[in-house]
């Protein structure tokens, strides 16, 4: 076994494994249709999608969809759902990825993290909890996808065939591990 | 405690100075002497829980801080709802958890439910219901474990679930159940999995 100090607090171990958690390099989402994260490792077991004020051009909800060489757009089981102000309760059933929230609002600012974990094979279960700084609101989705190869990217996208809305402000990263 | 140590000679790359601990955590030194407590994450088997009332994660190790339950299309037979409890050598403890849960629905948000006889991840299924999520324990310290997570609850809800728990002695298993223990995990809609994920 070869073992690896890299001098950012990681040990490599086994074909490449790190012990510790990988911070991916933040994005600003202030322009574009769609942000990604590629390249992410074979071992990863746990991805944790950060979103700090994010917020759209239109009332597109915001999809998490995760691939394997190309992303995945159907078959996301789940469901995300909204309360504002303890009532304007509202769910959105996921299909071609995950919603971060059940927001469809252009003036929507979100903070939160979706995570993403490794259940067994290419399965992926996600949970999350997103709240809003526009208003009062507080979302919570948890549900599943089966890849059919080992995931290597996670999207972050609005609805639409093609999306149109755009990202106009926050950042998102990533932590895997 | 093992020890095992790797001077600058045994290293492979840079820095010029590190070292690796082992007493069931890893331990790393940059050359800028920032030293940081590295994370093992391990993967328990899944399970495919038709036919059984619960579902038994046994033998974890001492050192862990962190345990996540993760069901993907889980089922059950009847309407009961879905119980995470925790064990020591003792066994598994079924009093003094104080635990709740609350969903937000398509029309409305669900009344909280508590449970004391463990972290109560769905306060209420249904036969045809498929609930997929994941529910993670942390450790406080002093044998006390955290629990939050999300679960969905087949087309019309999602639960948000907290609570905590303090054990007798070192956590070593985790069990999923239902709440009137009667209930069972089946294959209808679908034959759900559950597994774990656990790290120090």
């Amino acid at each position: 076994m070869a073992t690896t100090i890299d001098g950012s607090a990681s040990v490599t171990i086994n074909s490449g494994a790190v012990l510790g958690i990988t911070s991916g390099t933040a994005v600003a989402s202030t322009s574009g249709t769609s942000i990604d994260f590629t390249g992410i490792p074979s071992w990863v077991k746990r991805i944790t999608v950060m979103f700090n004020g994010v917020s759209t051009s239109g009332t597109s909800k915001i999809l998490v969809q995760l691939g394997s060489t190309t992303f995945t757009t159907t078959g996301y089981l789940g469901a995300a759902n909204q309360t504002v102000n303890g009532s304007g309760v509202t769910g959105a059933v996921n299909s071609a990825g995950f919603f971060l929230d059940d927001t469809a609002s252009a003036s929507a600012i979100r903070y939160g993290n979706i995570v993403l974990t490794l259940i067994t094979g290419n399965t992926w279960v996600e949970s999350a909890t997103i709240a809003r700084s526009d208003t009062s609101a507080v979302s919570i989705s948890s549900g599943s996808i089966a890849l059919s190869g080992t995931l290597d990217r996670v999207r972050i996208t609005t609805v639409g065939s093609p999306p149109t809305d755009t990202f106009d402000a926050g950042s998102i990263n990533i932590l895997y591990e | 405690m093992s020890i095992l140590v790797l001077t600058s000679d045994t290293l492979i790359g840079t820095p010029a100075t590190g070292n690796l601990e082992y007493n069931g955590q890893f331990y790393g030194t940059d050359s800028n002497a920032s030293r940081a407590q590295m994370q093992r994450i391990t993967q328990g088997t899944a399970v495919t829980c038709a036919g059984q009332t619960s579902i038994d994660f046994t033998g974890l190790p001492s050192w862990i801080k962190k345990i996540s339950i993760i069901f993907n299309g889980v089922s059950t037979s009847g309407t009961s709802g879905i119980l995470v409890q925790v064990g020591d050598s003792g066994g598994i403890e079924n009093t003094g958890y104080v635990s709740g849960t609350s969903n937000i629905g398509n029309s409305a948000v669900g009344a909280l439910v508590t449970s004391t006889a463990g972290f109560v991840a769905m306060s209420v299924t249904a036969a045809a219901s498929t609930n997929s999520g994941v529910v993670t324990l942390f450790t406080v310290g002093s044998n006390i474990w955290v629990a939050t997570g999300t679960m969905y609850y087949s087309g019309t809800a999602t639960f948000a679930v907290a609570g905590n728990k303090t054990l007798s002695d070192v956590l070593d298993r985790v069990r999923v159940t239902t709440i009137n223990g009667t209930d069972t995990f089946d294959t209808t809609p679908s034959a759900g999995s559950i597994n774990i994920l656990y790290e120090g």
